[in-house]
C-alpha cells in the first residue's frame, strides 16, 4: 500500500495519476468527495486508488463518536487483506492533511481532525511507501 | 531566472526574499519591489511602513511599484539589469479573483473568468521572469487547515494551489521558509533539464 498525503490543492491526485499512469475517472479510482462508502467487493481492478481519505474519516466519526479510530483500523485491515490476497494488487490511498490549522471551534470538527491525524499514523505505519506531495514535488516519508 | 519563496504568516519569508534579491543584484543590478496589496484600510499600514523602512535601512536602493492587479503591464519597464521582487502572490490572486465584488460584480463565480485569471497571472509572471535577471515571487501557505466551507475561499485556495504547482514546476529555485529558516525544495540540480529549454 502506498499512502500519498499533503495539504489541500497540492496536486496529490495529479501526482498519483502520473506516477501510476492511472486516471481519476477510470474504474478502480474511488473519490471520497463524491462518496466515501468504499467496500472491497467494489474493487474489481488490480490497481485501486482511494482518494479523499479524510472524507471517510468524517463519515466514520459522524457514526461513531467513540471508537472511530478502531472502526477505521478495521476498514484498513480489510483493504490490506484484499491487496495481499493476489500478488499483483496495489492499493493507493490519498488523504489531505487537515491538521495544521487553527483548532476548530466545533467539537465535531475537532474530533474529525484528531481522528484523521491518528488514522494517518496507522496508515503510514502499514504503508510500504508514503509520500508528502508539496505543490507537485514528492517527499518520501518512508 | 525565477525564484519562488513560500511560508506561513510571520515566517520571515519577506526578509529572506529581500536578502535573495540583494544577493542576485550583486551590487550592480537595479532592485525593484512590486507591492500587490491594496491598502484601503489602516490594518496593513504599519506593516507596509516597517517593510519600507527595512528596505530603506538595508543600504540598497529599491524602487517600489504598487501594482495590485495586471502585473503584466509592468514587464516592459524592466530588462536584464533588473532584479524584481513580487510580494506577494496571495494579494495579487485575491485582487484579481475578487475584482468587482464591491460593486456586486461577483465574476469569480464564473468558471471561465477563473480560468482567465489563472492564465493572466501566469502570463504576467512569465513576462517578468523573462524581462529580468532574477524574478522572486513570495507567497503564503494557506492549505493546512480543515477544508473550507465558504465558496469564495474554496475558489481562492483552488486558484492559489494551482498557481503554486505551476510556479514550482517553472521556477529554478523553490524555498519554503519556516521560522526564518529557508528550506530548499527545488534547486539547480533538479532543474538542469528545464534550464536548457527555457529562456532564463
Amino acid at each position: 500500500m502506498h499512502f500519498v498525503t499533503g495539504g489541500s490543492f497540492h496536486g496529490k491526485a495529479k501526482w498519483v495519476q502520473e506516477h501510476y499512469s492511472a486516471s481519476r475517472v477510470a474504474e478502480g479510482w474511488f473519490n471520497g468527495y463524491e462518496d466515501a462508502s468504499w467496500e472491497t467487493r467494489d474493487f474489481t481492478t488490480s490497481l485501486v486508488v482511494l482518494e479523499g481519505l479524510e472524507q471517510l474519516v468524517k463519515k466514520v466519526v459522524e457514526e461513531n463518536v467513540i471508537g472511530g479510530r478502531a472502526a477505521l483500523r478495521g476498514k484498513l485491515k480489510l483493504w490490506l487483506d484484499w491487496e495481499a490476497s493476489e500478488p499483483d494488487r496495489r492499493l493507493v490511498l490519498i488523504g489531505t492533511d487537515i491538521g495544521k490549522g487553527i483548532v476548530p471551534l466545533e467539537k465535531e470538527n475537532r474530533l474529525w481532525r484528531d481522528v484523521t491525524g491518528w488514522f494517518y499514523q496507522d496508515v503510514v505505519m502499514a504503508a510500504e511507501r508514503a509520500d508528502v506531495i508539496w505543490y507537485g514535488l514528492p517527499q518520501a516519508l518512508k | 531566472m525565477m525564484i519562488f519563496i513560500t511560508g506561513g504568516v510571520r515566517s520571515g519569508k519577506s526578509s529572506f526574499a529581500e536578502m535573495s534579491a540583494i544577493y542576485h543584484g550583486k551590487n550592480e543590478k537595479r532592485l525593484h519591489y512590486i507591492a500587490t496589496n491594496e491598502h484601503l484600510d489602516g490594518e496593513m499600514d504599519e506593516r507596509i511602513k516597517r517593510h519600507q523602512a527595512d528596505r530603506m535601512n538595508s543600504g540598497y536602493r529599491w524602487k517600489t511599484w504598487e501594482q495590485p492587479r495586471n502585473i503584466h503591464e509592468l514587464s516592459d519597464v524592466y530588462g536584464k539589469n533588473d532584479v524584481i521582487l513580487l510580494d506577494c502572490l496571495t494579494n495579487l490572486v485575491s485582487n484579481e479573483l475578487f475584482d468587482g465584488w464591491k460593486e456586486n460584480r461577483n465574476q469569480w463565480e464564473d468558471e471561465l473568468f477563473r480560468s482567465g485569471v489563472f492564465l493572466k497571472i501566469m502570463d504576467g509572471l512569465r513576462r517578468l521572469k523573462k524581462n529580468s535577471t532574477a524574478f522572486i515571487v513570495v507567497s503564503n501557505e494557506v492549505f493546512q487547515g480543515l477544508p473550507c466551507t465558504d465558496e469564495g475561499t474554496f475558489y481562492f485556495m483552488q486558484m492559489l494551489g494551482k498557481l503554486h504547482q505551476q510556479i514550482v514546476s517553472e521556477a529554478h529555485w523553490v524555498y519554503q521558509v519556516e521560522m526564518g529558516m529557508p528550506i530548499l525544495r527545488k534547486g539547480y540540480v533538479a532543474d538542469e533539464k528545464q534550464c536548457t529549454s527555457c529562456p532564463v
